[in-house]
């Protein structure tokens, strides 16, 4: 079932290689709703954690459900495993990928009206793929496997950003996919690393084995060979964070890479390739670019699903894999999330175009997330999993709402629109929800997350002190934010309309308000049923990490 | 015993919350006068019926009945969410003061429900082809849930929810009017400067969930108390936290707490400095001024200071008295010089609520909240008088232009008299009949509060309370004095076991207790408190010792401003009402109409029983909960404290206040009605006149421009802001990209060199493969992508080896 859910997209690109042009967008539409119904099968079993926490969590870390393992390349010792499954963690991502996916390619139905309208199959076939990989990479539990996903939703994306986006839109692709490459490569460099290293582990337990089962010398010599050089590593995720010898090889201070303390440096060329994705300041520049110059379904996507993906990464492999390294990193982690919230918010409050300002608040968005995780208390991973989740949300109803008031007026600056409540009212009530909730007012989704970290940040000052300033600072973010929001809410939808005769605006379409309003409702919904939207999936597997790394 | 009552209460949230999705999915429908009925009965009618039942059986249940009840609400809060390992619940806080604020607000909110059908008719018909006559009840409805949801918060955590949700109403409402110029930047101006309020809140909620392990009210206090008394949390001596070798202790983070939490009041309270919102604020609808902007939410941040007395520490307490006191006196003064009547209205209010502030920061709890009711009822009917002129002149609000309106609007001229005798403290001291005193709710609130002042700023040392906070020995002393000396106060009975434990508090908290918490000669009167006491010291025996006197300065403000805010007031009921004409095209079509002066004399009624009887007591029984607060003086109720006999109403005859103050303000309506008809009887000739004297020039001007606050902000703050951001925009793009870029110039030369190289290795299998895609989308693939991956690959081995070498180079130099 979760294999179908993951390729059922794929499937969907095949069939649109052979459809006639004109049915091109309806199987895409019909695939990503299909696959959004289909991912809705994984709901029962988690909505069973409500009742019997035990059965949809387990005891431990690695409780997985909807398991598929299969040998998939073997060679020599190198066993790669096509291996997925779902649990607290990537439940609410997945549902949130086919939901937004589904949303941004309804969005896409317009592609008609585009500037660049051409190679309608081709773009559908690429969204189609782009969504496979995404639901790849939040499945994937096999190390190798979650790279090989993480690299093929790469390139879908650099050319639906290269191809149909805007007047600098090869600059902003390259930059894209540069920035992630260069994750990526850092992420196989760890990806290799620790094969190895727990092969290493595994071979020393298995010495460990030999010795204790009072093998001779000889046979003590060759246990040593076997595991230092026959025995093959692992690419298994869940293996390397509950495998007893593997944990402690990796965490072993006499375990190095190029002569540094492995879990350390592993975690760190981890979390970078995860920041880039994020994204966190500095390497933030692609994200602008790349979200003013591609097309708004793609900005949907790309806020939506795509940047979940490196607070995903920190939750997957960073913190359960290397718990001890997270200590180490904690105080810079946590200071680049409190930089990246202040800045973006910064930022964003300088800028005259609609879209980038809605980028960079997702800069300032998404360092909440890097805080929560940061600080590594419950109240800082579920906030920061809220966070994710609300700003899969509120993102792309924000990018969708400026990507309705471009096809009409084919201009963002804010500067020039202005009364769009008068003239749009229902749409100016659902941009403000969107952007209520992206400047995190309770009883919208936006707040729970901000909140969660905030107080947890203080919180979190009893062990180090340095996270009461850092509590601080990041509230003051939540005044930057209101200014930055308010101040386009003033300038874009409040005051008199711009008399413009060439560019009439007009009421929202019956397509953009279906789109809106799910997005709205869900803001709604999950600000007001945090534990019902959120929390009751999430939290079990959470406090397991967190077990992990004796934090609880 | 079954929570019937919080169960009514939490019902009253959900026929708001309903009308207002009715009336935002189907207004337009609707259509334009049920909209606004619609509004009424279920965004307050149904509330106003269920609290009402609330409110009688409250009033008629005894005491031992209400802790029972309040306890069966506290114990069936429902689960709502996990943060952390805590739960954080929602349900009911049923005492007195919820209770009372429930009704108030439902009462008052729905005759503003009821005006506003009537001023709505005739306003903001259709702009641009819409009617937004559907949107104001929407929002009122919303406001009124809110609203409600924030009296009847039990916990921390809600109360910031509601909180917050109060001030989008407040947004929204404020720019109703969005299509001007004025209203946006209004709206904006009054959620930012609240967000910067909240922004200390949020530092209050964290402190307090911290240290406190709760945010649940009941919970926050009893844990404050607890660690109080045991020397534990909060206040456990070793507890300091050192920020970057910055270290304070654990009284000092109290202190924060109690102002971070406190500075949330002072955005929605409009404290100074962040009073500048209200004003502007008045470019909303009138109604929305009486009821949001004056009558409750506002309102909203001195009943967050009751709620959270019980976790302030004398320095907190003494913060809130200053900021009130500043408030109090400086925005009365500008009210005098206002023309239009909302902003002299506004200003009005200002000082109004410093006076409550100021009330709780001298531990005038019950003083406090009785004159925010009472403040609520005047004020709301002085604003609706206001919209009934407004209306009537045909949205002149500039009194200039005014005068001699009694003629045309009778009914609107005498309630609006009745409110400004009532803000003014009208009464005839010493007449009374039994319990029935004479007077209108002013005189009694804002004499109860400056009673409390005054005791605190004179009386002082013969309750137990010292101006030395650092002479701990002589504090102790005196307190035990202060315990045997005063034998009126009926401590006597338990001075014996307690006096030693009352020395340690308050040889433990004097004055600035951070410090005194670590010192040895305190722990020292801890063992012999200990000793002596033969039990540990409980926290309620150290009530007000560790509280420094009141500055007199503070009260000698509250005296000035009980004389200024008569004279203000009358001068603004002269300049409508009487006098002649000053425009007699305003003055012709001036009219006044039914459905807006109901609810003025509804008002008017209400203001003139004063509210006495039915919330009063009910005060005074909340005020008990409050005295529990164990380290700030609490109210009557513990009149057997001497401590907090000094703040309760019923003074011995020999020291009662209330006879200082009768000499002191008891005339001051008088005479501020006096110099008000001295100069403005016959218009504004006589106030130019004045007002073009030399040092009266200068003043008049300071104060037009409100003490240049708006000019510094936008200087300070608005300008500031943008110009940091426009800094980091700039480095964004000048500096962290520039640096990309250059990385990318420069591993493209290498590209260039290197690139047979590499293209002999495979690489070119990968390309081939990619620009064979690259050929189905030829058409719109401008640049061949062949060079770009090319680039890509290896701008992405330097840029990793790079930084490969420079991560190992930092953790080596960090030993990692």
């Amino acid at each position: 079932m979760l294999s179908w859910t993951i390729f059922l997209p794929a499937i969907g690109a095949g069939l649109c290689l052979f459809a006639p042009k004109g049915q091109v967008k309806r199987i895409a539409l019909a695939t990503t709703l299909a696959t959004f119904v289909l991912s809705l099968f994984l709901l029962p079993t988690f909505l069973g954690g409500v009742e019997n926490p035990e059965a949809t969590f387990g005891t431990r870390y690695g409780t997985m459900h909807f398991v598929e393992r299969a040998t998939w390349i073997t060679a020599e010792s190198f066993t790669i495993e096509y291996f997925v499954g779902v649990d607290g963690l990537s439940f609410p991502l997945l549902i949130l990928t086919t939901l937004v996916s589904f949303l941004a390619c309804w969005a896409s139905w317009n592609f008609e009206h585009w500037k660049i309208n051409k190679g309608i199959r081709t773009y559908f076939i690429l969204f189609l793929l782009l969504e496979t990989g995404m639901l790849g990479v939040f499945a994937a539990l096999d190390f190798f496997l979650f790279y090989v996903f993480w690299e093929v939703m790469l390139l879908p994306m650099y050319f639906l950003i290269g191809v149909w986006g805007g007047p600098r839109k090869e600059y902003a692709a390259i930059k894209f996919f540069l920035f992630t490459l260069a994750g990526s490569v850092l992420m196989l460099v760890a990806l290799v690393a620790m094969y190895f290293q727990s092969a290493a582990a595994i071979g020393a337990a298995m010495t460990q084995e030999t010795l204790r089962s009072g093998a001779q010398s000889a046979g003590i010599a060759s246990g040593y060979v076997l595991g230092k050089f026959l025995t093959g590593g692992t690419f298994d995720l869940i293996e390397m964070a509950t495998n007893d010898a593997i944990v402690q090889h990796f965490a072993s201070a006499g375990t190095t890479f190029l002569g540094i303390k492995f879990a350390p440096i592993m975690f760190i060329f981890l979390f970078i390739g995860f920041a880039i994705k994020l994204p966190s300041f500095p390497f933030h520049t692609w994200l602008p670019d790349a979200h003013v110059e591609a097309p708004t379904p793609i900005s949907m996507i790309l806020a939506g699903v795509l940047l979940k993906m490196g607070g995903y990464g920190f939750l997957r492999l960073c913190y359960p894999i290397f718990p001890t390294a997270g200590e180490f990193w904690a105080f810079t982690l946590a200071t680049v999330g409190v930089i990246s919230i202040l800045y973006g918010a910064l930022c964003a409050m300088a800028q005259t175009d609609f879209k980038k300002l809605v980028a960079y608040s997702s800069v300032s968005h998404m360092g909440y997330v890097l805080l929560g995780v940061a600080i590594m208390s419950a109240e800082g991973f579920q906030g920061a999993m809220f966070q994710m989740l609300a700003h899969g949300i509120s993102s792309p109803m924000c990018f969708f709402l400026v990507g309705v008031v471009y096809d009409r007026a084919h201009h963002r600056d804010l500067n020039r629109f202005g009364g769009l409540w008068l003239t749009m009212p229902k749409y100016g009530t659902m941009a403000t929800i969107g952007f209520f909730a992206s400047l995190g007012l309770p009883g919208l989704c936006g707040f729970i997350g901000e909140a969660w970290v905030l107080i947890g940040t203080f919180r979190a000052g009893a062990r180090w002190d340095w996270a009461y300033p850092m509590a601080v600072l990041a509230a003051a973010g939540v005044i930057l934010t209101a200014g930055y929001i308010l101040w386009t809410i003033k300038r874009v939808y409040l005051g008199h309309p711009h008399e413009d005769p060439d560019h009439d605006m007009p009421e929202a379409t019956a397509r953009e308000m279906g789109i809106l309003a799910p997005f709205a409702v869900l803001c709604i919904v999950m600000g007001v049923f945090p534990s019902q939207t959120v929390f009751n999936y999430c939290n079990g597997t959470l406090n397991h990490i967190l077990a992990m790394m004796g934090t609880g | 015993m079954e929570p019937v009552l919080a169960k009514l209460l939490a019902a009253s949230l959900i026929t708001p919350f309903l009308t207002f999705w009715i009336l935002v999915l189907w207004g337009p429908k609707i259509g334009k006068p049920r909209a606004g009925w619609v509004g009424l009965i279920g965004g307050m009618g149904v509330p106003l019926a269920l609290s009402a039942v609330v409110f009688a059986t409250w009033f008629f249940t005894g005491p031992q009945q209400r802790a029972e009840l309040t306890a069966a609400a506290q114990h069936s809060q429902v689960f709502w969410a996990q943060l952390g390992s805590f739960d954080v619940t929602f349900g009911v806080k049923l005492d007195s003061l919820t209770v009372a604020m429930h009704f108030m607000v439902c009462f008052i909110a729905f005759w503003i429900f009821f005006f506003s059908i009537g001023y709505m008719s005739g306003h903001a018909d259709c702009v641009h082809h819409q009617s937004k006559y559907w949107r104001f009840f929407a929002y009122l409805a919303l406001f009124a849930f809110s609203m409600l949801g924030l009296v009847i918060s039990p916990s921390l955590l809600f109360l910031f929810i509601f909180w917050e949700l109060v001030g989008l109403c407040s947004y929204l409402l404020i720019g109703f009017y969005f299509e001007t110029d004025y209203a946006p930047p209004a709206a904006m101006k009054a959620f930012i400067t609240n967000r910067v309020g909240d922004f200390g809140f949020i530092i209050g909620l964290g402190i307090v969930f911290t240290f406190l392990g709760t945010l649940d009210l009941e919970g926050a206090a009893a844990a404050f108390k607890t660690q109080l008394a045991t020397s534990t949390g909060l206040f456990a001596p070793q507890v300091t936290v050192p920020i970057f070798g910055w270290t304070f202790s654990g009284m000092t983070l109290a202190t924060l707490m109690g102002v971070g939490l406190f500075c949330g009041a002072m955005g929605k309270s409009a404290q100074f400095p962040l009073h500048v919102w209200l004003p502007d604020a008045m470019a909303g609808p009138t109604p929305v001024s009486a009821l949001i902007h004056a009558a409750t939410m506002v309102a909203a941040g001195v009943y967050l200071v009751a709620r959270v007395f019980r976790l302030l520490t004398p320095d907190a307490q003494m913060f809130i008295a200053v900021i009130g006191c500043i408030t109090l006196t400086f925005m009365a003064l500008i009210a005098i010089v206002q023309t239009d009547i909302k902003k002299c209205l506004a200003y009005s209010t200002l000082s109004q609520l410093g006076y409550m502030i100021f009330g709780m920061g001298v531990g005038a709890w019950t003083a406090a909240l009785f004159h925010l009711i009472t403040h609520a009822f005047f004020k709301a009917m002085l604003f609706l008088g206001s919209g009934q002129v407004i209306e009537g002149c045909h949205h002149v609000q500039d009194m200039r232009r005014m005068g001699g309106l009694r003629t045309k609007m009778p009914v609107t001229c005498w309630t609006f008299f009745v409110g400004v005798l009532a803000i003014a403290g009208f009464g005839i001291p010493g007449l009374h009949l039994g319990h029935w005193k004479f007077g209108l709710g002013g005189f009694f609130s804002k004499d109860e509060i400056l009673a409390v002042a005054y005791d605190r700023a004179y009386n002082w040392g013969r309750f137990g309370g010292h101006s030395d906070g650092h002479a701990e020995a002589r504090a102790k002393g005196e307190a035990r004095r202060a315990y045997t000396e005063e034998p009126a106060g009926g401590g006597a009975r338990r001075a014996e076991s307690d006096a030693g434990g009352r020395g340690v508090r308050l040889a433990a908290f004097a004055g600035e207790g951070a410090e005194d918490v670590q010192s040895p000669a305190a722990r020292e009167g801890d063992v012999h408190g200990a000793e002596g006491g033969g039990h540990h010291a409980s926290a309620k025996d150290g009530v007000a010792s560790g509280i420094r006197a009141l500055p007199k300065w503070m009260f000698w403000f509250a005296i000035l401003t009980a004389y200024v805010t008569p004279f203000y007031m009358f001068r603004a009921w002269w300049l409508t009402f009487m006098g002649k004409p000053r425009d007699h095209h305003v003055h012709e079509h001036a009219h006044e109409s039914k459905m807006m002066t109901t609810p003025l004399v509804v008002l008017a009624v209400g203001t003139l029983v004063s509210s006495y009887f039915l919330f009063r007591p009910m005060l005074s029984h909340a005020a008990e909960a409050a005295a529990d607060a164990p380290l700030v003086v609490a109210v009557d109720g513990e009149a057997r404290e001497p401590a907090a006999a000094l703040l309760s109403l019923d003074h011995t005859p020999e020291r009662d206040p209330h006879k200082k103050l009768v000499g002191l303000v008891g005339f001051a309506f008088l005479i501020g009605f006096a110099v008000s008809w001295a100069i403005y009887r016959n218009g504004l000739d006589a106030a130019s006149r004045i007002k073009a004297i030399p040092p009266f020039n200068l003043l008049h001007t300071l104060l037009e421009r409100k003490y240049y606050f708006d000019e510094l902000y936008d200087f300070l703050w608005v300008r500031g802001c943008r110009a940091v951001a426009a800094v980091c925009a700039f480095i964004d793009t000048w500096v962290i990209d520039l640096v990309y870029n250059l990385l990318s110039g420069v591993t493209e030369r290498i590209a260039a060199f290197s690139g047979r190289v590499l293209d002999a290795q495979g690489v070119d299998g990968f390309v081939n493969g990619i620009s064979e895609t690259a050929n189905d989308l030829a058409e719109v693939l401008r640049k061949p992508q062949t060079g770009g991956i090319r680039k890509y690959v290896l701008w992405s081995v330097g840029l990793v080896t790079a930084a490969i070498a420079a991560l190992i180079a930092a953790m080596r130099v960090n030993g990692g």
